[in-house]
This record gives C-alpha cells, structure tokens and sequence, in this order.
C-alpha cells in the first residue's frame, strides 16, 4: 500500500515537471502549427484556444492531467491525431526491440562477467579491454558500423525499417537490437563481474571447492547464484534506459517507433506527444523499480523476512 | 591413516611459511588435536589436507592419505579424495552454507543420494526430515553446524578434518556438538581448536603449533599433566581457572609473529622465559616430542 503511494507520489511530480520543463522550452507551439505561413490574429487566437495555449500554466497543466488520468493524452499538434493512438500503434515495434535488446543485454552481460571473473588474467583483460569500448560506443555508430557490415558488405540484415509479421520483424529489428544492447552488455558485465568476484570469496564457495563439487558446478550454483541480486536489480533498471537509448538506435536504423516518433516530436515542439512519452518513460521507470522489489526475494530469500 | 611429512606453505608476499616443515600422523581410530594461537598455521595445515590452499601458495612436502600423496593428485582424484576420504566441518557454518539455496541442496550437492538417504543423514546429526526444505537462515548457528557436519557424512569419509568446529557457537550448543562429534565414530579426526581444555576432553593426542611449526605433540594426558615446552607451559598457565576465580591467569608476554617477520632458530625464543643465546642459532628439531633445546634440563629443574 506504502509502495502503491509513493508510485503514484512519484508520477505526479514527474508529470508536473515534465509539463512545466516544457513550458519553459524556447519557441511557440501556435507558430510550429502554422508552419511559417501568416496568419491573421484570429486564426492564431483560435488555434491557441483549441490547444488551451490561452490558459494561465497551472490551468493548463490541470487540464492536461485530467485528460493523462482519463487516458486522453491530448491531440498532436503535428499528426492531428489523438496522441495515445499516435503512440499504442508504435508500442509493439518498441516493445519487441526493447525485449530482443533485454534478452540479449540479460545473456550477454552476467556471462562475460562470469568468464571475467572466473578466468583472471589474460581472458578477464580482454573482456574488460572490450567491455570499455562498448560502453564508450554511441549505439548510432555502432549502428552505422553493423549496416555496414551485415547489410551492405554481406546482406544478411536489412537496413531499414521494421518489417511485416513476426519472423521478418525479428529478422529486421536483430541489427538495431545489438546496437541497443551493447552499452548495456557491456556495464553488465562489469557489474556481474565484480559481483561474482565478491562472490568468488565467500567461504561458501571454497567449502564447495573443499567438498569436491566440481569447478562448473560452483561457478554455476553458487557464483552466478550469489550474484542474481545484483544482476536482477540492474537488469530491471536498465529497461527505461533502454527505451531512452530507443531515440537514437530507430533514427538510425529508420525503425517507426515511439523512440522515433520521440525525436520527431521534440524537433517539432509537439508538446503533447513529447509529454506523453517522457511520462510514459517514468511510468516504466517507476514499474521497472515495482519489478524488481517483487523479484528480490526469489534472488535472495533472506529478503522475505525482513 | 593421515601422514604429513614435512610440509611446507608459503604464502605470496611473505618473509617466512605460514606452515614450516610440519610433520604430523593421525592413526585408524584416533582423534589428533591441532592446537596453537590464530596465525600459527593450524588452519592452513588442515585445509592443505583438503588439498585446498590459497591461490599462489607453494606447498612442499607430503601429505599421505591412505598411501596417495594429496599434493601430487591430479583434479579428478582430488574430488575422489574429498568427497569420499576426507571432509572438513568449518568453524562458521552460516558462512560455509549458502544462504540462497535450501539445507538439503547443501547436503546432496556432491553425492547423489534420495530423499530418504539425505533425511537419514539429518537424523543421524539430531536433525529431522522437514528441514531439509529449510533455508540457511532459518535456521540457528547449532543446527546448521549439524548440518555440515550431515553433509561431512555424506561421502562416509575416513578422516574428519574438524576446524574450530565450535568457535563460533554458544557454550551450551558447543557441549552438543562436541557430543555428537564424539559419537560419530569416524575412523579418523583431527581436531584444530585454539582451545586447549576442548582439545583435551576430545583427543587422544595433541600437537602444539606455534609459528607454522610443532613446538610439542604427546598424548594429551601427558601433554597437561607435564608441559615439556615453554610455550605449551605458558599456554596452560595462561587458561583461567574456576578454582582461581578473581585472580587473571599470568598471560605469555609479547604477541605472536606475523608473517612478515623472519624467525631465526627457535621461532617462541623472544617470549620464552627460559631462553638462551643458543636458541636462535638454529631451529630446535622434535625430540621426544618437545621442539625445545633446553627440555630436558628444565624438566630435571621442577620438582
């Protein structure tokens, strides 16, 4: 119950200053629809009030929250549509690139730092060596470098867009989904690295050692066991992140999703859309955050009785 | 059974071994005490046993079980040796089980055994059925030194390596555990405690450790009624007594050597009330179980 409040404590200050952030942004929203014609001043008056432009902010701001809490997100600008429509036919995109980038991130990160940790010396370097470089790597050069690779050179990958039905969806959104998930594998695999090194010298691993159980055994059941934790909590927060890091990898790949419909927005001062998105990125942040406090018992049953 | 002949462990980054030239034998049927201040190797004489040291420890000389040399062993005789030879109970349970995964996982992870098999080891340790679906901190300290102790006895070993098994135990759970170590009828053990009353309520035979080498080892009877060894002396004289309540025992002056420092000759000569120049010239060997060049002619001093 405490949790649900301070959720709901969370979304509505973000809201407010997601709203307010964008008021104080340079640049009228009247004069982005008229798109540079003239107009005369009844014109302007009146798309000002069919926005509620003319309003006083907090009048504003109330009437955009009444419509966020009834599920009306208000009409683009831009697109003259509803914006919650605009974004539910981009979330299935989105989604399925977030959730191969996930797998991915989940696979790649915890086992490269099992090997790190596991194999110090030359392995441990240069996953290390290759792990700074992914972090370091903007996900649009990255992105750049794969369609140059896999696209141009080889074929294997189209370069664009997001593909029809399921197989070619998966097949169209591969490249931008390892583009997405590089930064992320590689700070994972820093984290698990440490975590496991940790766990690697817990007197239970060596009693495991001193009972006979075999090597793979005890990297398995009680290294990567003992360093779930720590795995769970920064896979979980990571997946905002991820729909963050969206804006770039969409526009570079030309993926129609909410990550592109986010920069176009923003470009366009499609206040509505912009404010709906950056709320729906806090809201998953927030969901994000429930996950993971759900999840932590099963990583460590000593958190139940607390 | 056991037989270690002139072991020696050397650290990374240290001025002399953690354990020098220590040779030490446990019999069918006998409980061996392993006794001596922390730092004076007796924990790292028992885990070499297991064939478990630190990384980048050098070990040299042998330790014989049962005819095969554990330092020689390759990896898949090495597991062989600990899960069916010898096991080791460890001073803290709670952090020799993992806490993330249930008591009989603990018990059944290195011998394949049934349901029925691993609640017979429970029993055997006073424990019952239900808590094989137990999770570590559920719970106590005594139980879950039960609990390793039931896993020790999973692979029916012949030695019991027990270290500071009580240590880390409340007084009344220790008097239990020390029962049901004396119960078990392993056909070997050998009993590491820096407690010398605990050593000698359990074993037949005692081996003082001082410094990473033996400074005495005779049957504990003997070994209490008559201390040949300053140091083993000063260590008697130094635990308190009930009929001398009130009155502080006289501690042994000065603190053990760590590591880093270099011990020419006899490594107690700068506590030792009795010592001479001829001390530090060379190491005292073992003769008639006493590591000390004046032994006999102190003995011949008391009444």
């Amino acid at each position: 119950m405490r949790r649900v409040f301070w959720m709901a404590l969370t979304l509505a200050v973000s809201s407010f200053l997601i709203f307010g952030a964008l008021q104080l942004a340079p640049g009228d929203p009247a004069s982005f629809l008229l798109s540079g014609r003239s107009a005369t001043p009844e014109a302007i008056a009146a798309i000002r009030e069919r926005y509620h432009l003319d309003e006083p902010f907090l009048a504003q701001y109330w009437h955009w929250l009444g419509g966020v809490l009834t599920g009306d997100f208000g009409r683009s600008v831009q697109f003259r549509s509803d914006v919650g429509g605009l974004i539910a036919s981009r979330v299935p995109v989105t989604l399925t690139l977030i959730a191969m980038a996930f797998l991915l991130i989940m696979v790649a990160g915890p086992l490269l730092g099992l090997l790190s940790a596991a194999r110090p010396g030359r392995v441990d370097r240069s996953i290390l060596v290759a792990g700074s470089v992914a972090v370091a790597t903007p996900s649009f050069v990255l992105g750049f470098v794969l369609i140059a690779i896999f696209s141009v050179n080889l074929g294997w990958f189209p370069s664009m867009g997001a593909g029809e039905g399921l197989a070619d969806r998966l097949h169209h959104l591969t490249l931008p989904a390892i583009a997405l998930a590089l930064t992320f594998a590689g700070v994972l695999a820093r984290v698990s690295r440490s975590a496991m090194i940790e766990q690697l010298g817990q007197e239970y691993v060596t009693v495991a050692r001193g009972r006979g159980v075999p090597e793979r055994t005890v990297l398995r059941r009680h290294v990567l066991r003992g360093a779930m934790t720590v795995i769970v909590t920064y896979g979980g927060l990571l997946v905002p992140g991820l729909l963050v890091s969206t804006v770039l990898v969409e526009t570079t790949f030309g993926v129609n999703g909410l990550g592109q419909l986010l920069q176009y927005s923003v470009t366009v001062k499609d206040f509505p859309v912009v404010q709906a998105l950056t709320l729906l990125t806090v809201a998953l942040f927030v969901l994000a955050n429930l996950v993971v406090d759900l999840l932590a018992p099963l990583a460590d049953p000593r958190v139940r009785n607390r | 059974m056991l037989s270690i002949e002139d072991l020696t462990v050397r650290l990374p980054h240290t001025a002399r071994p953690a354990v020098d030239g220590l040779s030490l034998t446990v019999a069918e049927n006998e409980t061996v005490g392993l006794v001596g201040e922390s730092g004076s190797g007796k924990s790292l004489t028992s885990r070499a046993v297991l064939g478990l040291l630190p990384p980048k420890a050098e070990a040299t000389g042998k330790i014989m079980m049962d005819g095969a040399d554990v330092l020689a062993m390759n990896r898949a005789e090495l597991r062989q040796h600990r899960t069916r030879s010898v096991a080791m109970i460890y001073q803290d349970p709670r952090a020799a089980i993992s806490p993330f995964r249930r008591v009989g996982d603990f018990l059944t992870e290195t011998i394949a055994m049934d349901r029925a098999a691993a609640a017979g080891l429970l029993e055997t340790v006073g424990l019952r059925e239900s808590h094989l679906r137990n999770r570590p901190h559920e719970l106590s300290g005594g139980m879950l030194q039960r609990v390793v102790i039931a896993a020790a006895l999973a692979g029916r070993p012949r030695l019991l390596l027990a270290d500071e098994p009580t240590t880390a135990l409340d007084v009344t759970t220790q008097a239990e555990i020390i029962a049901l170590l004396r119960r078990l009828r392993v056909p070997g053990m050998l009993f590491v405690t820096h407690d010398l009353e605990l050593a000698a309520t359990i074993c037949d035979r005692v081996y003082v450790m001082y410094a990473g080498r033996v400074m005495e080892t005779r049957p504990t009877g003997e070994l209490f009624r008559d201390p040949r060894h300053p140091y083993t002396a000063g260590l008697l004289a130094a635990t308190p007594r009930l009929d001398e309540l009130g009155t502080l025992p006289p501690a042994i002056p000065g603190r053990p050597p760590d590591l880093l420092a270099h011990l020419p000759g006899c490594p107690f000569a700068p506590r030792c009330p009795h010592v001479l120049d001829s001390c530090t010239a060379g190491v005292p060997g073992l003769v008639g179980g006493v590591a000390c060049l004046r032994a006999e002619e102190l003995c011949d001093e008391r009444p």
